[in-house]
């Protein structure tokens, strides 16, 4: 008997002593409820967001899927078989550039999620030398995520609808998501926005800090979200607040708590934001103690950047590539390419919109794959800013020859034109790698914001500020004044400045939905296209409530076994 | 640091082990060794006879006459007669014969003694190695195959594994590519999961997961343990089978020395037929006809063309050579086995050379009466220079290289005055013959195994074992970018940074400790039980660095380090580990040699699960039944009959060959964005999945009904195997919606939902005869297999697989092999094709004008395009009309052996085949089709038949499609068009010996000798169009189940011829 209990005995000691060798600690990686437990990591966690943004695959979908089914371009490389789908509405669930702009943003959303998750629990060591600091740089972290966040729904709401909203409390036992109504989303989205413009800094001041997002950001996309979601030429409060916010980003006005929170404050608010529960009250209460610890910039936000409209688009928007470190002055929220000093680019950046336009994604092999529509030449024929859009291959750049744009085959048959604004000369393109790095990619620009805020004043009656604001836009590119008109006409106008503005900015397709125009667009298209493909195909095949929005992808509805619905037509 | 300080033991350790060995070498006296003489004694008794072959009555020449426990002896004449004088009545005679039993005779009162031999009844001697032992082959109750190792050293080829192949049943082995030292699938009994398949090998009692450092002059015995009961010892990772590998070891006795040596050359068996510079350039002008392009035909020139870039880049042969030297011997107390095996493999491709050095001691020490200690000791260095492998490799970019791109001496005769750019620029540097030039990559293994096995024999039945076994592996890789530009024009560029160095290194330190307690009990005449327990402890660590720097001032050799590069590039560094735990039990009970019965039971425990559910348990039982022992058939009186056992089993193992961690939400660095004024690259970090805290072992369970069947005294021996085994739980990657945000793949987290069924039948038998002085042996395998997916996640999504990592293929074949419940793993997928258009207007009326979901009356299909089934019949051709196009699992697979041995001379001939499996051809995308620059990609080199096979408006019964530029009908995605079948019958090896008389050669003081030639892949019987018919997985991920049979331009087998010698002294 003492025998079998000294067996007993040492078998146990034995199977934990083998349970003790069996914990192998993860190399390489740190378990989730490890991590994030400073600024640093929280930090690290915000730079693997905006990797999504800087990849070949999301800004090639970005481009197709925003300016290609439009009255803008046409698509040439005919083995592409997802794209002309795309610009023919003849888009399938199983579609190429579909799957990847609805994959790539989730995964975006799902990095934002690890951030916002983490940050409330995030331990603060405040001391009295780095306390304003510290938190402005949690809030900063913070404000990011919520905006990447706020970014990616918006996307997806744009080519999709109501879409899923994941909360970033969701774990893979859970059930998968049905999707949410548009409203929903924007919803989502503009909590969000709200929060984010209170959380990021109102100046990105630290060199290395260079390229975050900022308050600009949050409100300029705010802007952007509060337009879209309004119905032009009906009344709501989203106008309302696209004048309110519009006044403080352009014209400098005071903008309060109350006003970028109409709906109030919750009370998870406070702990999100580091806020000392002290706070609570002060945000009604004007006397808000601005030397306070947890505060940031008191209760009225001050835009500190002072974006202008540079007088000359010319050389404002060449100079987006960014060999001195420079981002266009321009730029709300740019997504950032770089070159390494010696003209190579940078290891694990491959991104650029480039290639959507100019072919292959190793050279510039003159085989143009989006140019330019004759509509898109023949609206933009007065206007200076055709030479940055609307080439044919004979005409000089004007900055440079065009040696090497080899258009039209060998012996140089002018059979299309070509789309140059995103042209690089060949002295300033990397010596070797991928021949389209460098190039920061523009995703909200002041001029865009300007359009935004004046259409946003003529829906609420302010015609007169409408169009001066048109006008400082016109003035910029050194085109004559409009003068004042009827409602109608002013937002014509304001839509027809945006489409020449924003050509090649892959959003007149979002535009022409959202204007409720694309149909009629696509049809008067029809009859003086070249390229018989756009000659009225486009709009033959286009149904309208289907091809507003592209159908979620087939992979989508079978791994979520259904629960997650299509578009109607699809 | 840490790897040189190991290097530095690793030194020290082979430096000692050699003093110490040529302490034994000055120990032993070296002695003559003893030959039988042939001796008359002037007085006895003098007897006559004759020896004959106990079932033929045939005469036998040569037989040995001896008197017992001397030297004397004589030899039957050519009637097989024999005289010998005795000295007494006492005297026992021993007759014996090679291949025969011995017999040995009193003398007694006979004067003529008249003797028949039988033959050997080798199947009964034989023993075969399971686990923690070995075994009478009787007496096995699994399903265990010996592999027979006779020769296998001598094949040309570089590892134990490609040797194995079409030596035993149920075990399905593939070359991944024809490259010097490259790697090997293995696939026992089929698939048994997606993941990991490969068998566990186990090399002196060291679990490994590649052998390809193991020398095969070094092995002894190979042993494939098939069914879950026998493999049950081994279990934890050995759901796929377990390929046992023992090494020689030392003899008591005199001094052996061994030697052999071989060369062999190797050629190509096939090569591509290519398109020469006139036929391209007329094709082209075809392809372009009644296109602006068409005139452009005039401008190439063709003085710089080159019509056979295969010929640029290949050797005329390739030579493989190789040395083993082995001295073994000993004494009582201490036996010694010593052996250097050298063999360097330089590839047919340019460039490509593999090269190995083995050094192996083994030595086996009785310390006291009780205490034995084994100890094994193997160094292995290899250095593998690759060509362009997996994406890129070398043969699809022979394929992709017009033969109007000229090569480097062009251009380096003229590089001011580029005059073709037709092509465009960059196809000036693209000399694939500069290319090749160029690589300057070499790999090298450093590879140390060793054990110390220490007995201790309590009692001659009772035994315990500790042993300690390591495994170190040195993984450095070194990769000198000099891009083909520079070697065309040194540094005339200028161009620094293209001139990139990377190193590449790894290490993994894996060690295991086990402790076995063996108890042997006869508990009466006839009950035998034996006992065996097993603890054992594993664990493994692998670390791997990689780091890049680019500008370097030159690329002479002495500058290839990363030192005199200016910009680092990346530097990263990776580690993993787990650890292993399990307790085993082994009952074998044999009840007079008619009944055996053995019964395992294990428990694993395993560090890539949750604390809670890391342990397994799983049990196994086997039974035999010899029928031919029982009394009731004795009485039969079948004298035909040697042996007829039944056996059966019945056994579960698990299986963990997963990622590590795969059971924690891992927060990693992943992606990279720019901030900063002056461009810094910030690293992110973030969970680029979810782990599953919830998994458990993958369960593999195996029913097993076979039998043993020997006839005519052993002579014709066979051994049949039913199975079936069905791996459930099985580890998943499951895809999750989008929405989760975890993107595609693999980045689904691990989940226990899938089950795959593998049934079939593996048969082995052989024949043995004597006809006159000849012996002939006749021995075959079969091995048949079905393989079906039962379920796969909760949901059975399917699974698509094997994406040609190739931006250009990929964008058109997409995704080859379709894996879901109901068919097999990895089966091909998509279009099926019916002819083609002959007419403009059929494409209108077969689908509807959306059925191509493009613009009427521009994009419809046109004349001379497939036709693909609409097999949904919607009237479109979309993603809903793929299917499963066939499979790249064999029906069977076989293989047979035949032998013959005559005075001295022997011969034999392997034939191996596959039959029934399909495989993709993904190549044919390169020499089924024509296009040319202005489709984006770059101009292919199709085969030279290509116009005569392709539909042209005058012939319309022709199977291709018509080549021109406008392929608005995607004719070339994936489909039929590609399957080819993969059946192929081999003359896998033929080899011929001849062994001098020991008479002879032992006056030049020589144990043995013989000396042979070879042929290996002399014929090759298939219909497969490509360069071979072996397709196995992709080279850059071996592991990936779901990428099987495609060829992707794979490295071919060569055809080889070999000459050799083995001596012994």
């Amino acid at each position: 008997m003492k025998r079998l209990y000294t067996t007993a005995f040492l078998l146990i000691v034995l199977i934990t002593g083998c349970n003790k060798f069996l914990d192998t600690e993860p190399l390489g990686g740190v378990p989730e409820a490890d991590f994030y437990k400073n600024i640093n990591e929280l930090s690290a966690g915000a730079v693997s967001i905006y990797d999504i943004w800087q990849s070949g695959e999301y800004e090639q979908a970005m481009v197709i899927l925003g300016d290609l089914p439009s009255d803008n371009f046409v698509w040439r490389d005919e083995s592409d078989v997802n794209a002309m789908d795309i610009e023919t509405f003849s888009t399938t669930p199983d579609n190429k550039y579909v799957k990847s702009w609805y994959k790539l943003n989730y995964q975006g959303i799902f990095r934002a999620n690890r951030v916002i998750k983490a940050a409330p629990s995030v331990e603060l060591i405040l001391n009295a030398g780095n306390s304003i600091d510290y938190l402005r740089d949690y809030r900063q972290v913070y404000g990011q995520a919520l905006f990447m966040r706020a970014f990616f729904y918006f996307k997806l709401v744009q080519a999709f609808g109501g879409v899923p909203i994941i909360p970033e409390t969701y774990n893979i036992g859970d059930p998968a998501t049905p999707r949410s109504s548009p409203e929903q989303v924007y919803d989502y989205i503009e909590k969000d926005l709200r929060e984010a413009i209170y959380a990021l800094r109102s100046e990105i001041s630290v060199n290395s800090q260079f390229g975050q997002v900022d308050k600009w950001s949050a409100a300029g996309l705010l802007e952007k979200v509060l337009v879209f979601r309004s119905k032009p030429g009906t009344q709501s409060t989203g106008w309302d607040e696209a004048v309110t916010l519009g006044d403080w980003l352009i014209t400098g006005n005071e903008l309060t708590i109350g006003n970028l929170f109409p709906d109030g404050i919750d009370t998870s608010f406070y702990r999100r934001m580091k806020l000392d529960d002290s706070y609570k009250t002060l945000f009604s209460n004007p006397g808000f103690n601005l030397n306070s610890l947890y505060a940031i910039d008191g209760n009225q936000f001050n835009i500190v950047n002072n974006k202008q409209l540079n007088a000359s688009f010319i050389t404002s928007f060449l100079d987006i590539d960014v060999q001195n470190a420079l981002s266009n002055t321009e730029a709300i929220i740019s997504i950032m390419h770089k070159e390494r000093q010696t003209g190579d680019n940078l290891p694990y950046e491959s991104g650029s919109i480039l290639p959507a336009f100019y072919g292959g994604y190793n050279s510039y092999d003159g085989n143009c794959r989006m140019v330019p529509t004759q509509s898109l030449d023949q609206a933009m024929n007065a206007d200076p800013r055709d030479k940055y859009g609307c080439l044919s291959h004979n005409e000089p750049l004007p900055l440079e020859d065009f040696p090497d744009v080899n258009v039209g085959g060998q012996n140089g048959s002018p059979t299309f034109l070509v789309f140059v604004k995103y042209w690089v000369i060949s002295t300033e393109r990397p010596s070797s790698g991928s021949a389209y790095v460098g190039r920061n990619t523009v995703l909200l620009r002041y001029a865009d914001v300007i359009l935004l805020f004046a259409e946003a004043l003529n829906e609420t009656g302010r015609t007169d500020l409408a169009v001066n604001y048109l006008n400082k836009v016109r003035a910029r590119v050194k085109l004559g004044a409009k003068s004042i008109g009827p409602y109608e006409m002013m937002r014509d106008l304001i839509w027809k400045e945006r489409r020449l503005e924003l050509a090649g900015e892959y959003e007149r397709f979002f535009d022409l939905v959202r204007q409720g125009d694309i149909y009629s667009t696509m049809q008067a298209l029809g009859t003086s296209e070249v390229m018989a493909r756009k000659k009225g195909e486009g709009a033959r095949r286009f149904i309208r409530y289907v091809n507003e929005i592209y159908p979620i992808p087939k992979e989508e509805i079978i791994l979520s076994n259904g629960i997650i619905s299509q578009n109607p037509g699809y | 640091m840490l790897a040189a300080a190991l290097m530095n033991k690793i030194y020290a350790l082979i430096f000692s082990s050699f003093f110490l060995l040529s302490g034994f070498l000055t120990a032993s006296t070296i002695s003559t060794p003893v030959i039988p003489e042939v001796l008359a004694l002037a007085d006895g008794i003098k007897i006559t006879g004759k020896v004959i072959d106990s079932e033929t009555k045939e005469t036998i020449i040569g037989a040995i006459v001896t008197l017992k426990n001397s030297t004397t002896g004589t030899t039957t004449d050519i009637d097989g007669n024999y005289t010998i004088t005795v000295p007494d009545k006492n005297t026992i005679l021993v007759f014996s014969f090679i291949g025969y039993e011995p017999q040995e005779i009193v003398v007694g009162d006979q004067t003529v003694i008249n003797v028949s031999l039988a033959i050997k009844a080798a199947q009964l001697e034989q023993f075969v190695v399971i686990g923690y032992g070995v075994q009478k082959k009787v007496d096995l109750t699994g399903a265990v195959s010996s592999v027979d190792t006779k020769n296998m050293n001598l094949m040309p080829v570089q590892s134990v594994a490609q040797a194995m192949q079409g030596r035993t049943s149920g075990v399905q082995i593939i070359q991944n590519s024809g490259s010097p030292g490259s790697s090997t699938s293995v696939n026992i009994r089929g698939m048994g999961t997606i993941n990991n398949s490969q068998p566990l090998y186990v090399v002196d009692g060291m679990p490994l997961e590649d052998i390809r450092f193991l020398s095969m002059d070094d092995v002894k015995d190979i042993s494939v343990l098939k069914d879950a009961a026998s493999c049950a010892i081994y279990g934890s990772r050995g759901a796929n089978g377990v390929i046992l590998i023992t090494s020689k070891r030392g003899d008591a006795g005199k001094i052996k020395v061994d030697f052999t040596s071989s060369f062999s050359i190797n050629k190509f068996w096939n090569t591509y037929q290519l398109m020469d510079t006139t036929e391209w350039l007329n094709t082209r002008a075809l392809y372009y006809k009644g296109t602006p392009y068409e005139d452009y035909t005039t401008q190439f020139t063709t003085k710089y063309a080159v019509n056979d870039w295969f010929n640029e880049v290949t050797n005329d042969y390739g030579t493989n050579q190789k040395y083993n030297l082995s001295i073994s011997g000993g004494s009582d107390k201490t036996k010694y086995l010593m052996s250097i095996t050298n063999s360097s493999d330089k590839g047919i491709m340019q460039k490509a050379s593999f090269r190995q050095t083995n050094f192996r001691l083994n030595l086996d020490n009785n310390l006291t009466k009780k205490f034995t200690l084994q100890t094994n000791f193997n160094f292995a260095n290899s250095v593998r220079k690759p060509t362009f492998e997996g994406k890129d490799n070398v043969f699809q970019q022979i394929l992709r290289q017009p033969p109007v791109d000229r090569i480097y001496e062009a251009l380096y005769d003229n590089p001011s005055k580029p005059d073709s750019v037709i092509l465009g620029p960059s196809y000036v540097w693209n000399s694939l013959y500069a290319k090749v030039q160029s690589l300057e990559n070499e790999e090298t293994t450093n590879n140390l195994t060793g054990g110390l096995n220490l007995t201790y024999n309590a009692t001659k039945t009772f035994s315990l074992t500790t042993r300690a076994n390591i495994y170190v592996n040195y993984f450095d890789g070194s990769y000198f970018n000099t891009s083909s530009k520079s070697y065309l024009f040194p540094f005339s560029s200028g161009d620094k940074n293209a001139i990139a160095k990377q190193i590449s290194s790894n290490q993994t330190y894996r060690w295991s400790w086990e402790n076995i307690v063996h108890k042997n009990m006869t508990l009466s005449e006839k009950h035998h039980l034996d006992f065996t327990g097993v603890a054992s402890l594993e664990g493994q660590n692998y670390h791997e660095a990689t780091s890049k720097k680019y500008g370097y001032i030159s690329d002479v050799a002495a500058l290839r380090y990363l030192n005199p590069g200016n910009n680092i590039d990346y530097a990263r560094e990776f580690a993993k580990n787990y650890t292993t735990v399990s307790f085993v039990g082994r009952i074998i009970y044999d009840y007079s040699d008619r009944y055996n019965l053995q019964v395992n039971a294990r428990s694993d425990g395993s560090s890539f699960f949750s604390e809670e559910l890391r342990w397994g348990f799983f049990p196994s039982v086997s039974a035999g039944w010899s029928i031919s022992n029982e009394s009731f058939m004795k009485n039969l009186g079948l004298n035909w009959l040697s042996l007829l056992k039944f056996r059966a089993s019945y056994g579960m193992l698990g299986n963990n060959r997963i990622e590590e961690y795969s059971n924690y939400d891992l927060v990693k660095p992943l992606g990279y964005y720019i901030f900063g004024r002056s461009p810094v690259l910030d690293m992110g970090w973030s969970m680029s999945g979810y782990g599953n805290p919830n998994i458990v072992w993958e369960k593999t369970s195996t029913t097993n009904i076979g039998f043993d069947l020997n006839l005519f005294k052993n002579r014709f021996t066979t051994s049949v195997d039913f199975y079936e085994k069905t791996t459930s739980d099985m580890l998943l990657q499951v895809p999750l919606p989008y929405s989760v945000g975890i993107g595609e793949g693999t980045n689904g987290p691990w989940q226990n939902t899938g089950e795959v069924k593998n049934s079939g039948m593996d048969l082995s038998a052989s024949y043995t005869q004597q006809v006159g002085e000849v012996r002939l042996k006749i021995s075959g395998n079969y091995t048949t297999f079905i393989n079906k997916v039962v379920q796969l996640g909760e949901r059975n999504e399917p699974i698509y697989g094997a994406k040609i990592d190739d931006y250009y293929i990929s964008n058109y074949l997409g995704y080859l092999t379709y894996t879901a419940p109901g068919f097999p793993i990895g089966q091909f997928y998509g279009f099926k094709t019916d002819g083609i258009f002959t007419t403009e207007e059929e494409p209108n009326i077969r689908y509807t004008p959306q059925g191509y979901n493009t613009v009427e009356g521009i994009n419809m299909p046109q004349a001379g395009d497939f036709k693909f089934k609409d097999l949904n019949g919607d009237g479109k051709i979309d993603n809903n009309d793929m299917t499963i196009l066939g499979s790249p699992h064999p029906d069977f697979l076989y293989s047979f052996t035949l032998e013959a041995e005559y005075a001295g001379f022997d011969m034999s001939i392997s034939f191996q085949g596959s039959e029934g499996n399909k495989i993709f051809n993904a190549t044919r995308f390169f020499t089924a089709h024509f296009y040319s620059e202005t489709d984006g990609g770059k101009p292919i080199n199709p085969l030279s038949n290509l116009t005569e096979l392709s539909w042209t408006t005058e012939h319309q019964d022709r199977p291709y499609p018509a080549i021109k530029p406008n392929d608005f009908n995607n004719n070339y995605r994936a489909s039929d068009f590609y399957i080819e079948d993969g059946s192929y019958l081999r003359l896998k090896a033929m080899q011929i010996g001849y062994t001098f008389p020991e008479d002879l050669i032992s006056r030049a003081k020589m144990r043995s000798l013989r000396i042979y030639m070879g042929g290996y892949n002399l014929l090759t019987f298939t219909k497969y169009t490509g360069l071979d018919p072996e397709i196995g997985k992709d080279v850059s991920n071996t592991s990936n189940n779901l990428f099987f049979g495609v060829d992707r331009g794979n490295y071919p087998m060569a055809r080889s011829y070999t000459f050799g010698l083995v001596i012994g002294f």
